[in-house]
């Protein structure tokens, strides 16, 4: 099980799709945690040390068309498009993202409660808690 | 107020961002399986070819995925449907496993009241959608029609022995969690928009200009990448021009191409020299110009 799912190019596909929508998302973000930060590289590293592979992939099944009969074999296999530009959008993520640590600002907090530990951290008299809670606090006072 | 009243109220708003927290975990959870296993083969069968035109027959083992739309209805015919537009819409049904995960992260983020609303709403009637294609394979599986048998001239093919497969019941186990989650979610989990907007204070950074351009750079990067390693394939042989939109391997007349999967799985010192991938049909016969699966 654990092999047939390392093993499955459409697992690969799906964390690495969800990252970068993640990515994406945190791209335009005025304020950017630490944690939040790091996963921007860890998936950058990710998506790169999986297309390093998948290169070596190609490599092998352009010297073995054996392997590729069935589909179309009568031909020269070569490197393709989808291959170049990836590399080519890793180079230019790689890039961009260097500039953008550099330039965003930092907060405090975790992945996900980034954003919300800076607005509460900055809510000197107001609370964090919502009108539902707001009876229950009055009762507090 | 009295000491102890104090205390039941401090008490009941601890027990409350409790529940929200397992709440929201374990919706996290059920959303991170769900993503996992939709995509894990959820049954398996016998294929039987029956050449009539050699009067042979054939018998291999195969598993499946069972996809969330049946879009295998417009690959077959290709002609029925612009195929940019097919592939698109293939390439969006992949993302739907990861919905669920993008819905709970969605949780965590201050929305405005209807963005929430609409959070909820979309959560929920994702979960029911998956709920309900579960509940619908293990019906058709019960009944044998997990495959639908297909016969062309001189070829038909049939399926027996089918049986649910570990990606079926790992479905099934994560919709508790996911369901659970998400009524714990609708009940007890509150949007902090309201506060967290008032205490916000305007975020200052370096050169707004370069900040825009980064951002905008890594936008354009990752919609780059998503082409390249998503879509279009790898390695090619006979295609003249540029290659079309694969998604998966591609035959269009003479032009084949195997996508950044199969090279990935080449590469996998798992399964090397046979090349795995989601294609359960790769020792069929092709049968049309565009052949996927």
């Amino acid at each position: 099980m654990l092999n047939q799912a390392l093993t499955d190019p459409f697992n690969y596909y799906a964390l690495l799709t969800l990252g970068a929508l993640v990515v994406a998302v945190y791209g335009w973000r005025k304020r950017i945690a630490w944690a939040q930060r790091g996963l921007v590289i860890v998936w950058l590293l990710l998506a790169t040390l999986v297309a390093l592979v998948a290169a070596c992939g190609a490599g092998i099944l352009i010297a073995n068309p054996i392997a590729v009969s069935y589909l179309a074999t009568v031909g020269q296999w070569r490197i393709s498009l989808g291959l170049y530009l990836t590399f080519a959008a890793l180079a230019l993520l790689g890039v961009g993202t260097g500039v953008w640590l550099f330039t965003s600002a930092i907060e405090p907090g975790s992945l996900f409660t980034g954003g919300q530990l800076a607005g509460n951290a900055g809510a000197s008299s107001e609370t964090a808690f919502d009108d539902d809670t707001a009876p229950e606090l009055a009762a507090l006072e | 107020m009295a000491p102890s009243a104090v205390g039941a109220t401090t008490a009941a708003l601890s027990r409350r961002l409790w529940a929200e927290r397992v709440a929201h975990i374990a919706l996290i959870l059920g959303a991170l399986m769900l993503a996992f296993s939709v995509n894990s083969p959820w049954v398996s069968a016998i294929q039987q070819f029956h050449m009539n035109v050699f009067s042979g027959t054939d018998t291999f083992p195969i598993t499946s995925r069972a996809p969330l739309l049946p879009l295998s209805l417009f690959a077959t015919h290709p002609n029925r449907l612009p195929r940019l537009l097919f592939e698109s819409v293939m390439l969006l049904s992949a993302g739907l496993p990861l919905l669920g995960v993008a819905f709970a992260v969605l949780f965590t983020q201050p929305l405005g009241r209807r963005a929430w609303r609409i959070t909820l709403i979309g959560c929920g009637l994702w979960l029911a959608i998956i709920t309900l294609h579960v509940l619908h394979y293990l019906m058709l599986i019960a009944q044998g029609n997990a495959f639908a048998t297909s016969a062309e001239p001189g070829l038909t093919i049939t399926y027996s022995d089918e049986r649910a497969m570990w990606g079926l019941w790992l479905t099934a186990a994560a919709l508790i969690p996911a369901w659970a989650g998400f009524i714990g979610v609708w009940l007890w989990l509150r949007n902090r928009a309201p506060a967290r907007v008032a205490a916000i204070a305007p975020a200052t950074f370096r050169w707004p200009l370069v900040r825009w351009l980064a951002a905008g750079a890594m936008t354009l990067g990752l919609v780059l990448w998503g082409l390249g390693f998503l879509a279009l394939p790898w390695v090619t042989v006979n295609c003249r021009a540029i290659p079309p939109i694969s998604l998966h391997h591609i035959v269009q007349g003479s032009c084949a191409g195997l996508d950044a999967g199969d090279a990935l799985a080449a590469a996998t010192p798992f399964t090397w020299p046979t090349i795995p991938s989601r294609c359960s049909t790769r020792r069929l016969p092709i049968r049309s110009t565009t052949m996927r699966c």
